[in-house]
């Protein structure tokens, strides 16, 4: 089940282009409104003194702190406006979740600015219990962490305990935390599942359908790469001329850009495993469940055709 | 140059290149000495001789009790440093120090015989024992004892004493004392450990007056900031440890003997003015050599792998003090790759590292403070400063050649070396004073009477670092080395002054240095120039441009400047500024617009805490700040994916 669903995913993502283009150009317009003030800091600083392409080809620690120094409330700024857009993009981003599964559901397209309108709230509330259950079990994992730390300590158990164990237990929890998260969204959606019923739905999903991790895993593993990739490019391209600069940044768009692709399909594919699931499951669901049942929107509630076995057929639909 | 002639047992191993004594000798030690690794302490006898340097009779003896610093609250380090101090933390079980002596005589029967050895019938000094306080009123301090002598010590007469004594380690603290590993198994870092006298400085050493009636004692209680002081002469130590102990010592080991599940190790040091061990059993074993200098290294096993990089570091420190210092004398240098506080420390020929479990090759920490640590060997061992009073002269010269030495070793990135992060450790140190409030805390102040604790270190690391640099780069490398080296040659195994270090400076350069030593040595004068206008108009009815640079002197540190100014066809000239007006303005008539001035464009006044508005100029590329905010926004790009697919 995990290859149908990978083309369901890619095939959703040559679909539905614009999505992509649209997480994209979000992230990009807010990233571009932060690096305002520092762009306007550095220009007045460093602009008139010529020792702008020195800075550029190499780190100077001397001609830094005198930047710091004098621009260093401007940069101020930066995290105060990460005061607001950090909210405001996590509410963007819980809106988005729901309007992309909306929007790549499999029968037929769907419009991705229905689904926002539909479930935003809903996803809201189930991203804040979600939040809720991440703050939860990173407490208990620094507990315990704290208590492997005690029993092995020194320099050697103190490496492995922090710099080994305690990060890759975080990011397996978190990792295992998003991708429940991923399909309580999506039992929200397809399922029309109330948000208490469907975080259920997603805690449960992983334990029930094995092959859930592995595809998490498939698109885990390209989006932490192109994630990672501009850093390791910032780091080792000596970018110290203007066409230089903007060759380094515009590859950089170019990797963040596929980035926001690996999202879509990753949402279509998990999306398209959960409708296969959902619908072999339907009538029991229905019969148990039946109040329930998923309201219909501008469709039938299910296609004739399971999602992703016949992906071309509803990608030209 | 009297000699003391103590018996002096067959040596394996010559404790320096030399057969004579290299220093005066005033002193000489010989300690046998028991570790008690359950009690934490170390006990045994001490027999000192100290002879009478003066021309008028010496009537009382003054020793430095550092461990006491570490007895209970009261001590002045535990009420100036708050209880913490290098890691210690007043909830520790086992913190407690000191030494207590049990008894102090003069030595009556079987000493050597010489013609002017002191004789008294009232030989039992125990009781005469006092505690001075000369820094302070705390009359709980019991880091310095005098004792008042039965009758006076004659010119060049000399006493012997015998002490039994009894120190007890403390958690490690200020960089002595016993740690544990999470195993279990016990480190000792023996230091600051055996009643020690003071210097008797007599008439026209250091800063006691040539026409002064007599000399006098010169001794400090052991403060947080502090280091030590004290006389060159020769030590002959017996250490007894369980078997299973690895043991790390100052000077040569003459004999290891094992009895009974007790080792002994019998070492001897000579023209040194301090002598520390160590021991655990956890130590790994290295060894190798360079010239004529047998290397070990006394390494913490999950350390293993970094031995190399103790032996590279040190290598090129020993190197480079042998070709820009003067020579090591000694035969022997051990390194010791201690736990926690005991690290980064400096005793004469045996030094204490440090590293970290996996450090990778790209952070240079291990490099720096071995190199470090080893340049002590001349800036406290050989030149022996007193570290209370004028502790620049040791640290701070000593950190202007190890930034000199990481940055000429291993630059770009001497101090970190990551890509598109390279950081130096000189530009790191001078970052660190120019913007560490620069114009508080004077490189000459006594250790303790920083008004501003943490000024201390500023004053006594990062400042004298940036100071020498600047200085090195006025005077030109040729004129510095010759600086460094007859600084060497004429002060080596003796104690040198700031005055003294001037006074090396202006003859090897032939200039009076006043305005340098008054402003960054003795005083706290800031430097700060700045371009503060360029400005170009056409000169009418001409095809020529007046260009005019109006340069500004922004705080109260003078320092001659280089201005640079380049023209829009490419060509530059020079002008210089002797910089003692606040502003000055220079003007150019060409047939070329300027189009920057720059000040200081070699980077060589280091002290100038601005950098960055040294420089002006119309043509300027905005590249900078293009870069950055295009950083930014990857960045940002970043950090929105990495939340927005958690939540
Ligand atoms: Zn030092």
């Amino acid at each position: 089940m995990i290859k149908p669903s990978l083309t369901a995913g890619i095939s959703g993502l040559r679909r539905r282009p614009g999505l992509v283009v649209l997480l994209y150009a979000t992230n990009l317009v807010l990233a571009l409104i932060l690096s305002i003030p520092v762009a306007v800091a550095f220009a007045g600083t460093v602009g008139p003194t010529g020792f702008g392409e020195d800075l550029a080809a190499g780190f100077d620690i001397v001609l830094w702190a005198d930047i710091i120094e004098e621009a260093g409330d401007a940069l101020a700024v930066l995290f105060l406006h990460l005061l607001w857009m950090v909210p405001l993009y996590l509410i963007w981003k819980a809106a988005a979740g729901v309007g992309l599964i909306h929007a790549l559901r499999g029968d037929q397209i769907r419009s991705f600015w229905q689904g926002v309108g539909r479930y935003t709230l809903r996803g809201l509330l189930l991203g804040v219990a979600f939040a809720v259950l991440a703050g939860i079990g990173v407490v208990v994992t620094l507990g315990v962490v704290l208590v492997i730390g005690a029993v092995w300590s020194g320099p050697v158990g103190g490496f492995w305990v922090n710099a080994v164990l305690a990060p890759t237990l975080l990011i397996s929890l978190l990792a295992v935390l998003d991708l429940m998260h991923d399909y309580a969204r999506t039992a929200l959606v397809i399922g029309e599942q109330p948000v208490l019923k469907a975080m259920q739905t997603g805690m449960a999903w992983p334990f029930r359908h094995g092959q859930a991790s592995p595809l998490y895993l498939i698109w885990f593993a390209p989006a932490a790469v192109l994630l990672l990739l501009p850093t390791v490019l910032d780091m080792n391209v000596a970018a110290a001329t203007g066409s230089a600069v903007w060759g380094l940044f515009i590859t950089q768009q170019i990797l963040l850009l596929l980035r926001a692709a690996v999202t879509v399909g990753w949402f279509g594919s998990e999306t398209a495993f959960y409708e296969t699931i959902w619908l072999s499951e339907l009538p029991l669901i229905a019969k148990e469940e039946t109040e329930n049942t998923p309201e219909t929107d501008d469709a039938a509630p299910f296609s004739q055709e399971l999602p992703g076995a016949e992906p071309n057929d509803w990608a030209s639909a | 140059m009297t000699v003391l002639a103590l018996a002096v047992p067959v040596l394996a191993q010559k404790a320096t290149i030399y057969d004579e004594p290299l220093s005066e000798r005033r002193v000489a030690y010989t300690l046998n000495v028991t570790l008690d690794p359950e009690a934490r302490t170390v006990r045994g006898t001490e027999r000192i001789a100290w002879r009478n340097p003066d021309d008028v009779p010496v009537d009382s003896l003054q020793f430095h009790l550092y461990l006491n610093a570490f007895k209970n609250n009261e001590s002045t380090f535990m009420r100036e440093s708050g209880g913490m101090h290098r890691g210690f933390s007043a909830e520790e079980e086992n913190r407690w120090g000191g030494v207590i002596i049990e008894s102090m005589k003069v030595t009556t029967g079987d000493q050597p015989t010489l013609s002017t050895t002191y004789r008294t019938d009232d030989a039992d000094l125990t009781d005469r024992i006092v505690y001075l306080h000369p820094d302070d009123d705390n009359l709980d301090d019991q880091t310095v004892a005098a004792v008042p002598l039965p009758r006076p010590v004659e010119p060049g007469e000399t006493i012997f004493l015998d002490v039994e004594f009894e120190s007890t380690l403390p958690r490690i603290v200020a960089r002595t004392g016993w740690g544990e590993k999470s195993d279990g198994t016990r480190f000792f870092m023996v230091a600051q450990w055996f009643p020690k006298l003071g210097v008797y400085e007599v008439p026209g050493q250091r800063y006691v007056p040539e026409d002064a009636p007599r000399g006098q004692w010169n001794t400090h209680q052991f403060h947080e900031n502090s280091e030590f002081y004290a006389d060159f002469g020769t030590f002959d130590v017996t250490i007894d440890v369980p078997e299973e102990y690895v043991v790390g010592a100052s000077g040569v080991r003459v004999s290891e003997t094992t009895d009974g599940g007790m080792k002994r190790l019998v070492y001897r040091a000579e023209d040194v003015h301090d002598f520390a061990w160590t021991a655990s059993p956890a130590f790994l074993e290295y060894t190798d050599t360079w010239r004529h200098v047998n290397l070990r290294l006394l390494l913490q096993p999950e350390h293993d792998g970094q031995a190399q990089r103790h032996f590279d570091a040190v290598k090129i420190a020993l190197e480079r003090f042998d070709e820009w210092v003067g020579e090591y004398p000694y035969t022997s240098l051990t390194l010791v790759d201690g736990l926690g506080g005991s690290n980064g420390m400096e005793y004469p020929t045996l030094i204490t590292c440090g590293t970290a479990y996996l450090l990778p090759d790209w952070m240079r920490s291990l490099e720096i403070v071995t190199i470090h640590e080893f340049g002590h060997q001349y800036f406290y061992g050989l030149l022996a400063s007193n570290e209370f009073e004028e502790a620049w002269l040791d640290e701070g010269m000593n950190s202007y050649v190890e930034t000199r030495i990481m940055d000429t070793h291993y630059s770009p990135g001497s101090a970190i070396s990551l890509p598109g992060l390279r950081l130096d450790d000189g530009p790191g140190q001078r970052t660190f004073y120019a913007k560490s409030t620069p114009s508080r805390g004077a490189l000459f102040t006594r250790s303790w009477e920083y008004e501003v604790d943490a000024d201390y270190g500023k004053a006594s690391y990062m400042k004298p670092a940036t100071v020498m640099r600047t200085l090195e780069h006025y005077l030109g490398w040729e004129t510095m080395r010759r600086f460094l080296r007859t600084y060497y040659d004429r002060w080596r195994f003796r104690h040198p002054t700031t005055r003294d270090l001037q006074d090396v400076a202006e003859d090897v350069s032939g200039e009076d240095l006043d305005w340098f030593f008054d402003q960054f040595v003795y005083g706290t004068a800031v430097v700060d120039y700045a371009v503060e206008a360029l400005e170009v108009e056409a000169v009418e009815g001409s095809e020529r441009y007046k260009s005019e640079v109006r340069l500004e002197r922004r705080e109260d540190g003078i320092f001659p400047q280089t201005l640079r100014v380049r023209f829009e066809d490419g060509s530059t000239e020079e002008r210089a500024w002797e910089g003692e007006a606040a502003s000055e303005t220079f003007t150019f008539d060409k047939p070329t617009p300027a189009v920057e001035a720059y000040l200081d464009p070699d980077n060589a006044v280091w002290l100038d805490v601005n950098r960055l508005n040294n420089r002006r100029a119309l043509d300027a590329s905005n590249v900078f700040a293009r870069k950055q905010q295009f950083k930014v926004v990857v960045w940002a790009q970043q950090l929105f994916y990495l939340i927005g697919s958690l939540f």
